[in-house]
């Protein structure tokens, strides 16, 4: 073995650390202890990497992320329900269509969203929805700020679809498109007013929870007539129904970004 | 964390989240990015740690699966399809301790994510001195030889960088 060889080796090494499993790694330390050239390079080479390192380790967490992990922590300890397995009973989902179309929308509807997105642009904290609805948006972005619970970890939406029937919470029919490329991390539910609540968590680099709640909880009047970007409670919102269901998206973040999801 | 301790969610937050934290940003090099990759992290022991009893693998476990989440992003974004970079040569230059010392942590970052992503991840968990080089392995889930070699080369390749960005 060769000083460059030697150095190719140690280079990858850390001080005081070696394999000793890894003879050429042995043998190139013993040269570093014979050579004074080899041996000046490797203690460089040590005080660039300890140089380094030291830089990482400046990097800080936000201050609120160690609260916001500890709210993650299972009541008692204990964890959620054991693993769905290929055993479980399918249950045949509805068809829904999102934002109450039967298939495509027609461009007509599109270009009438479209500008009503584009006024909610402007003013992303109007909120045009009747006492009910705020006050649900306040319970569920509180339910947000709290860490909502994840009562079992799924990664496929149609799964999680069918234990959500099973279990006679409310379901999610047909998402908008880039709602519906988000990872799905798993389940969680409630109640409101007696009413089941489900909460969906997401991702696709930032956390999304999607809240459904079976629109007879409100009034009629409590109608979404398009959907509602908004900020509220120090969080981004999007609200929508289909015949069924209000949905409500919301996001640690702006609501520029959840604007991007239509 | 000593082994064999009974474990417990507030301990593991306590010992592992900044240091999953530090591997995040490094990773995703934003602090959004990084603070969801750690909560999912810890989302996904609260559901799934039941079955790890040996607390010596925790801290292992919490970093493959943070690496694990981070890669399934990234798949899913189709941003960037993972690929095994042609392996080149590159002569490392003699670099002074100085020219790291002149960085912060967010330069620090900066440079890691110039590098070769082949090279770059095992070269992250080497600086962050979190994990051992068969952590390191295992997390990757790469050979150990394989992390020594691309340890010595995307060091190589990390000094070419600060080199070329010091001031002349």
């Amino acid at each position: 073995m060769n000083i460059e060889e030697a150095k190719a080796l140690l280079a990858a090494t850390r001080a005081g650390e070696s394999d000793p499993d890894n003879p050429d790694l042995a043998d190139a330390l013993r040269l570093a202890e014979q050579e004074p050239e080899l041996a000046a390079w490797l203690e460089t080479e040590y005080a660039f990497d300890e140089a380094f390192s030291a830089k990482l380790q400046e990097i800080k967490p936000p201050d609120d992320l160690k609260a916001r992990l500890h709210a993650l922590a299972p009541e008692d300890e204990r964890l959620g329900e054991s693993p769905a397995t290929t055993d479980d009973k399918v249950i045949s989902l509805p068809k829904r269509a999102w934002w109450q179309r039967g298939g495509i929308l027609s461009a007509a509807a599109t270009i009438v969203i479209l500008f009503a997105f584009g006024t909610l642009l402007l003013d992303p904290t109007e909120v045009d929805a009747s006492e009910g609805l705020p006050h649900y948006y306040d319970h569920v972005t509180n339910h947000r700020h709290s860490g909502p619970e994840l009562h079992k970890a799924l990664e496929d939406m149609e799964v999680i679809r069918q234990e959500l029937a099973q279990k006679e919470h409310p379901v999610p029919g047909i998402l908008p498109d880039k709602i519906d490329e988000l990872l799905e991390i798993g389940y969680g539910h409630f109640e409101y007013k007696g009413f089941p609540v489900s909460v969906i968590h997401m991702s696709n680099g930032h956390i999304y929870h999607l809240y459904l709640i079976d629109r007879s909880a409100f009034d009629a009047d409590d109608n979404i007539s398009k959907p509602q970007v908004l900020a509220s409670n120090k969080l981004a919102l999007m609200a929508w129904m289909d015949n069924d269901h209000l949905y409500v998206l919301i996001l640690d973040g702006t609501v520029e970004h959840l604007e991007g999801l239509l | 964390m000593p082994e064999n301790t009974q474990l417990n969610f507030h301990d593991l937050v306590e010992a592992y989240y900044q240091p999953l934290y530090r591997f995040a940003y490094s990773l995703a090099k934003n602090e959004h990015e990084a603070s969801d990759l750690t909560q999912q992290t810890f989302t996904i022991y609260a559901e799934k740690g039941d079955s790890l009893r040996d607390a010596s693998k925790i801290k292992s476990w919490l970093f493959t699966t943070l690496y694990r989440e981070f890669l399934r992003i990234r798949r899913r974004s189709a941003h960037v399809t993972p690929q095994e970079n042609e392996i080149l040569e590159i002569e490392a230059p003699a670099v002074e301790p100085g020219i790291a010392n002149a960085l912060d942590g967010n330069s620090a970052v900066e440079a890691l994510n110039q590098i070769d992503e082949a090279y770059r991840d095992p070269l992250i968990l080497f600086y962050l001195k979190d994990l051992s080089y068969k952590e390191i392995a295992a997390t990757l889930d790469i050979p150990i030889g394989t992390v020594m070699s691309r340890l010595s080369r995307g060091k190589a390749q990390l000094k070419n960088i600060l080199v070329s960005r010091a001031p002349s």
